[in-house]
């Protein structure tokens, strides 16, 4: 828990409270909400079952098309790294990927699939979170310090077991920031995909909260996203970077 | 002395890197049980021909001949140990290639020997420059080797981790009768431990000089006016192949 989100942010939030709550006072709530206000709509939101239910549904498609990214992101980088000609011929597909702006992607989507529900967020999350693992586990795979394997090899070692005790370990901390720096494109992506093209999920309830004018919803459903990300960037992925860089220097 | 087996032996080698010829024709044997030297330079292809004798790189052409499938184990220049290992796990780790990961009892004594019986649970970054030498060093004993090869293990350690660990390597060797291939640039290393030192003078040249050392290594010191003879006679090798400054003597004066 160490790292869990350090004092001084806290007495950052209590000042951006502040200003929020003189500032709300003066405007109008369309504007503006009060704290009370956006607290009562995600009272609303809780209590009718929406934020639950919706909450899954955008944690259902993340985890879905962000997991297939590692996967996919892991075996390309190994491929790539292995074989030169197929890093000669893809690699640049990765930056061309990489450089094509979401809107786009999003645009492609509804085009292909239609307005279907999964399928458009599922695809954005996945084009967008795949070049930011595949280019930190390949970057890893590079700087791998060979002069353990031959070492390893000097001593007859089995291959499986240089996978498993030299390729992992030393690959884990490239994953782990790959797996961080992708889960925040993976989440902005996924709500955004379901603002544009979906009828469900957090995405579709901003993008109705924000048709009807209710801005203390669309306050309400920021801070849940807001929340889950800082949950997931300082406990999950906190406590995993502590566990493989336990042998690490501080 | 009783009749001499080999281990090792390179036959006719020769390698070069791109246009860089750094062995020609290279013969070379190691016999068992003996300590082994090749002294040299930098430059002189000693690591060359640490990694062709090894096995860790091939030649352009001639051959390496071993005797009985040897077990080969090895000391690297700098320690190449798993950060994400323990000491005692990083003996471990080569120990199971053999079959040999319930040697408790040999792991123990490999650390009470080199001093590192309270750090068997360090992990490497815990230890010291010194420390992960010491350990590189007992890794390559835990595998009961048959033919050590050590390049330059004492580079950039301190004197008396240096003393420490020559000790270690003499009693281990003397005890065990495993063979020790060893590299050096320094001379009074060679002296102390070697039984025999090739001298190698420059790229490409091959051995300049075969040096047998008859003395019993726990009686050896570099004092010892027959081995101050010897070393002479080593610096008098390496100070022919310096080039001779005297031509810039008068240039020297006016400029300064």
């Amino acid at each position: 828990m160490k790292n869990f989100i350090i004092k001084p942010f806290w007495f950052l939030l209590i000042i951006i409270f502040l200003i929020w709550d003189r500032g709300a006072a003066g405007l109008n709530s369309l504007i503006l909400p009060s704290i009370g206000d956006s607290y009562q709509a995600l009272k609303e939101i809780a209590i009718s079952g929406i934020l639950v239910k919706s909450f899954l549904i955008t944690l259902r498609r993340t985890i879905i098309a962000y997991g297939s990214a590692v996967v996919v992101g892991i075996i390309l980088a190994l491929l790539l790294h292995r074989f030169s000609l197929m890093r000669q011929t893809f690699r640049p597909l990765i930056t061309i990927i990489q450089a094509t702006p979401p809107v786009v992607w999003v645009s492609l989507a509804v085009v292909w699939f239609g307005v279907a529900d999964d399928l458009t967020p599922i695809f954005l999350i996945f084009i967008v979170s795949l070049p930011v693992i595949f280019v930190n586990i390949f970057q890893g795979l590079e700087e791998m310090n060979t002069d353990l394997i031959e070492m390893a090899e000097a001593y007859s070692t089995p291959r499986f077991r240089i996978l498993k005790e030299i390729y992992l370990p030393s690959l884990l901390p490239a994953l782990v920031s790959a797996l961080s720096i992708a889960f925040a494109f993976a989440w902005k992506s996924s709500v955004f995909a379901e603002f544009i093209a979906s009828s469900s999920g957090i995405g579709y309830q901003l993008s109705r909260a924000n048709s009807l004018m209710a801005t203390d919803r669309l306050f309400a459903w920021t801070i849940i996203l807001i929340l889950f990300m800082l949950f997931v960037e300082y406990y999950l992925l906190e406590k995993l970077k502590d566990y493989v860089s336990r042998w690490k220097n501080d | 002395m009783t009749e001499k087996n080999k281990i090792l032996e390179l036959k006719s080698i020769n390698k070069s890197y791109q246009k860089l010829r750094v062995l020609k024709d290279f013969n070379l044997e190691v016999n068992q049980g003996e300590i082994c030297c090749l002294l040299g330079p930098s430059g002189s292809g000693k690591t060359t021909i640490f990694r062709i004798a090894s096995g860790l790189e091939s030649a352009d052409s001639g051959r390496v001949e071993k005797n009985n499938d040897p077990r080969f184990a090895y000391v690297f220049q700098n320690p190449r140990l798993l950060p994400w290992k323990t000491a005692v796990e990083n003996l471990i780790f080569v120990q199971k290639n053999y079959g040999l990961e319930n040697e408790t009892k040999l792991r123990d004594l490999l650390f009470n020997l080199s001093g590192l019986e309270d750090f068997k649970d360090a992990y490497p970054h815990e230890l010291s420059g010194g420390m992960q030498q010491r350990l590189e060093l007992i890794r390559a004993f835990a595998v009961k080797p048959d033919l050590v090869f050590l390049d330059e293990p004492f580079k950039s350690l301190d004197m008396k981790t240096k003393v420490n660990l020559r000790k270690l390597i003499s009693l281990i060797q003397a005890e065990s009768g495993i063979t020790i291939f060893l590299i050096t640039h320094d001379p009074e290393e060679a002296l102390l431990l070697a039984d025999r030192i090739y001298i190698l003078a420059a790229e490409a040249e091959g051995i300049k000089k075969e040096i047998k050392i008859e003395k019993p290594r726990e009686k050896r010191k570099i004092a010892d006016p027959q081995l101050y003879q010897q070393l002479e006679n080593i610096m008098d090798i390496f100070t022919d192949l310096v080039s001779d400054l005297n031509y810039a003597v008068e240039d020297i004066r006016s400029l300064f």
